[in-house]
């Protein structure tokens, strides 16, 4: 029992380590660094200039002095940018465009009329005819550049 | 001059979609064949106020009024036309056809040189062997076979056997037209109306 209660040399050692890297910080030691940490979130000191300008140098000695983040972030939007575009073309080169719709045109009136026109008057009748035929392929063109139905479909 | 390999690679990129783009607007023009318009709002809007000057001109006919019904017709000859430049036959054939029917109102106002000019008008608008030209050579035939008529009773006998010549020559062409339009109709011709 008695063994138990005495530090061992060992303990000793370790014990004047860590009293020597509490009153000097430039000291390595793993359990000062968290005795240090403890404390400073029980009872946080104002961070003095020269402390912070140490941390921030530090930092940026572990670091390197390039800023690498940017280079990541320029090379993952431009890669991206890249496969974005070629993506687009192999659309555009791959993708038929949708035929037009057969639309009716501008041609004879000849065929609405399948007899001779009589020798005297009869043009009032013509006109009226011929209006309401292109009417109605204005009509079918509406509907078919609107995509309700083809030309065909009467 | 010295290009960041960024700004070349945008470059690159540019001209190749560029590339793509040209090649699909010419592979969409080149499908386009049929060069004649397309029926559209302003041929109706023509096409309706050829149909209104009509049926104006016949309740001004029915009333007596040939001037009134001559000068709603020469409405339709004078109004602006669609798409200017550009051919469409509905609009040739109305306008063939109210010449004709411009003629046979002057032809029976007793004045045959003005219907001689309405029907010389007409055939401007209608080369093709249609009904439309038959219809009109026959309307200069019988002007013409008017003339012969008053010719003769005037005592101008050379002038009026010339004129008769005419006449007939006028109306056998209209009947070659018109047997030509007739074979064609019964053959199943060429779809021009629907």
């Amino acid at each position: 029992m008695t063994d138990e209660l005495e530090p061992t040399e060992e303990e000793i050692r370790e014990s004047q380590r860590l009293r020597e890297a509490l009153e000097d910080p430039s000291k390595d030691s793993p359990d000062a660094d968290l005795l240090r940490a403890v404390q400073s979130a029980a009872n946080p000191k104002t961070l003095d200039r020269v402390s912070l300008d140490a941390a921030v140098e530090s930092s940026l000695s572990r670091r390197g002095n390039k800023p690498r983040g940017g280079v990541v972030i320029r090379v993952v939007f431009g890669a991206g940018a890249l496969l974005a575009a070629a993506a687009a073309i192999v659309f555009m080169v791959g993708h038929e465009p949708s035929p037009a719709p057969e639309l009716a045109r501008a041609r004879s009136t000849q065929s609405l009329f399948k007899e001779r026109f009589e020798t005297q008057g009869g043009e009032s009748a013509r006109i009226d005819r011929i209006a309401m035929a292109r009417a109605a392929d204005l009509r079918d063109n509406h509907y078919a550049r609107w995509g309700v139905r083809d030309r065909g479909h009467r | 001059m010295k290009l960041s390999r960024g700004l070349a690679a945008v470059l690159a990129l540019s001209m190749a979609l560029g590339g793509v783009l040209l090649a699909r607007c010419d592979r969409n023009e080149s499908a386009r064949t049929d060069d004649s318009a397309v029926v559209d709002t302003e041929l109706l809007a023509f096409l309706s106020l050829a149909r209104a000057r009509h049926h104006e001109a016949n309740v001004l006919e029915q009333n007596g009024d040939v001037a009134g019904a001559s000068g709603a017709l020469q409405k339709i000859v004078d109004a602006p036309k669609p798409h200017p430049g550009q051919r469409f036959p509905e609009i040739e054939e109305v306008l063939a056809d109210t010449f004709a029917r411009m003629a046979e109102l002057e032809l029976a106002s007793h004045d045959a040189s003005a219907a001689q000019r309405h029907v010389e008008n007409g055939l401007l608008h209608a080369s093709e062997r249609t009904y439309f030209r038959g219809h009109l050579l026959e309307v200069y035939g019988i002007i013409e076979e008017t003339r012969t008529a008053e010719l003769a009773d005037a005592g101008r006998t050379a002038e009026a056997d010339k004129t008769r010549a005419h006449a007939l020559s006028l109306l056998r062409e209209a009947v070659d037209v018109q047997e030509a339009v007739i074979g064609r109709v019964l053959d199943g011709g060429p779809q021009g109306g629907r």
